[in-house]
């Protein structure tokens, strides 16, 4: 059933700051994750040098723009340990994700990074209704991705009665969510479609009694929202997050449905021209960047997401004065969500390279059916590759579709085209086809 | 002793089949034998040609896009009765020589049929079979099929 709306907030001394003191707040903890960093990291510290910034310059918000940015690159460069601002004494957890070219990316958690990523799911269940009486559902894989644990340790902060289910094994997630009497989910947006269409297609809908759902690790659109809300009857709140950044929670819905606030008492968000790298105003559509500022593990200052957005500056009915940030609109790279697996055309690349005649002209090919992403990768046949027997020709399939699988960590269908089907462009190679629309405006 | 095959990679679309034939007669091609081997995914279809259209054939399917190669296999004459197909057969089996596909000609010599074997080993493969009494058609006997 869905909710009155009723805004419940989790801790309204910092979603309902008054803005300039969140300022000083935001400033005064900048300057201390800056004198962490610049003390820790060597990396960071040779960029600052070579900027001429030191961390003494930076004494408010507005000397963000100052400071060097960091990207998804660093991560694999310095991977594991290089971007520790502590020793590993001190971590306590390691999460990741894939990288770009099949190396992972991992990140480092104190005991107090922990806590600030709970602290941030608990808002964002909150915020979507959720307190000690629910019973709340996840099916986020749990393990090295952020959003199981994520919303494992939020949902558990707010006293909650957590269903720990992981992904996968549909079956099984309805018969525990019809009989234990789940009332909030948390999943990627597709595979809630999923669930929500096969409940409904096996006549069971009667007995759920889910009254929210937060969603995200994916892109998705307001007719998703409505597909999803029309089907449960309750309210499908989004929910943004990324690993380097802390994992789910950065940024989440309230019941008013209109733009995720970001918890800006603990990451500082900016937009800005991915061209240019100079910071936009409010309201301008731009690449998202954030700059975390209560994180001691691995602190991450202007760290660019490659997501495009846009900020939402006008306050909230909800009470909160934290920023909102719009749903994302596109990449600035190539890189793709496919069942909240973030993939690369370059990883797929690296897939392929070291095996026999394999040309290295590919596509990937996305579509959703039936709710799941589904990923095809067209790889052009060379001559080498060719033979008259079936069996050498499945042999190499089957040892691209295992390499994806265990590089990318995804089940790709492979096929093989003749020489010179694909597309040619000059320049920068398209690689990617995808079907889904998911792209909001 | 062998004779040569052409294969060639389709895409399992409908019209992909139709295609290529159109191909090959807009060359003038003969088909002399031919194969399919499918699957869900894709198609590999392998076929028979005379000697003076063996390059041509190639340079064409390549020229229009399709993976394609020739190999060399055997051609057995095979008489016609009951059991003279596993007699053949056996013989392979019994050496340990395992057959990777086979497919009959369209056309029969002198009241045998001829059939193509594709085996792990070729050479020893026919050998054992001449040596048995089997006699294997040659590429110059093949060109003499057809139209």
């Amino acid at each position: 059933m869905k909710q009155p709306k009723i805004h419940r907030i989790y801790n309204p001394v910092m979603e309902c700051m008054e803005r300039t003191k969140l300022r000083e707040l935001q400033g005064k903890r900048l300057r201390e994750t800056v004198e962490l960093e610049y003390a820790n990291v060597p990396l960071y510290r040779e960029r600052m040098d070579a900027m001429g910034v030191k961390p003494e310059d930076i004494n408010s918000v507005d000397d963000l723009k100052k400071l060097p940015f960091m990207e998804k690159t660093d991560l694999r460069d310095q991977f594991p340990y290089g971007l520790l601002a502590q020793k590993l004494t001190d971590i306590v957890r390691i999460q990741g994700s894939s990288g770009t070219t099949g190396k992972p990316i991992v990140t480092g958690y104190t005991e107090n990074d922990i806590e600030v990523w709970t602290e941030m799911v608990a808002r964002a269940l909150t915020a979507a209704g959720g307190n000690e009486d629910d019973v709340i559902q996840i099916c986020y894989g749990y393990g090295l991705f952020t959003g199981g644990l994520g919303a494992h340790q939020g949902a558990q902060r707010i006293g909650a009665t957590v269903i720990p289910m992981s992904a996968g094994n549909t079956e099984r997630q309805m018969m525990m969510m019809t009989e234990l009497g789940a009332t909030m989910l948390c999943c990627t947006p597709s595979y809630a479609t999923y669930l929500a269409e096969t409940l409904r297609d096996r006549g069971l809908l009667d007995k759920v009694k889910l009254k929210a759902g937060i969603f995200g690790a994916e892109p998705w659109t307001e007719e998703m929202r409505e597909h999803l809300e029309s089907i449960l009857d309750f309210d499908a709140c989004d929910i943004y997050g990324l690993t380097e950044i802390g994992g789910p929670g950065v940024a989440f819905e309230c019941l008013e449905k209109k733009g995720m606030h970001v918890n800006e008492d603990h990451v500082i968000v900016e937009i800005i021209n991915p061209e240019t790298g100079e910071p936009l105003p409010y309201g301008e559509s731009g690449e998202l960047v954030f700059t975390t500022i209560t994180k001691t593990g691995m602190p991450m200052l202007r760290y660019r997401t490659h997501d495009i957005t846009r900020l939402i500056a006008e306050p909230c009915p909800c009470g909160r004065t934290l920023i909102r940030m719009s749903r994302l609109t596109g990449r600035t790279d190539d890189m793709l969500v496919i069942r909240g697996v973030n993939v690369f055309p370059s990883q797929i690349e690296a897939c392929l390279v070291g095996l026999e005649g394999v040309a290295p002209f590919y596509m990937l090919i996305v579509d959703r059916v039936n709710s799941t992403d589904k990923l095809e990768v067209q790889i052009e046949m060379s001559e080498e590759m060719f033979t008259d027997k079936v069996s050498e020709i499945e042999t190499l399939r089957n040892t691209i579709a295992e390499r994806i699988k265990s590089i990318v960590g995804i089940a790709a269908k492979v096929t093989l085209v003749p020489p010179k089907s694909l597309p040619r462009s000059e320049g920068k190679a398209k690689r990617i086809i995808d079907n889904r629309n998911l792209r909001n405006n | 002793m062998f004779v040569h095959q052409v294969s060639v990679y389709l895409t399992n679309q409908n019209g992909a089949l139709c295609k290529l034939t159109g191909l090959l007669k807009e060359h003038n091609v003969d088909i002399l034998a031919l194969m399919i081997a499918d699957t869900t995914e894709f198609g590999i279809v392998r076929f028979i040609v005379k000697n003076e259209d063996i390059h041509p054939c190639l340079d064409m399917l390549k020229e229009a896009g399709y993976s394609a190669r020739k190999n060399h296999v055997v051609c057995v004459k095979i008489p016609n009765e009951p059991g003279g197909l596993h007699r053949a057969l056996q013989l392979l089996e019994n050496a340990g020589n395992s057959i990777e596909y086979l497919y009959s000609f369209n056309y029969s010599n002198d009241n045998n049929a001829l059939i193509i074997f594709r085996l792990a080993d070729r050479d020893a493969g026919a050998k054992l079979l001449i040596d048995n009494g089997f006699t294997v058609a040659t590429q110059e006997e093949i060109d003499g099929l057809g139209a």
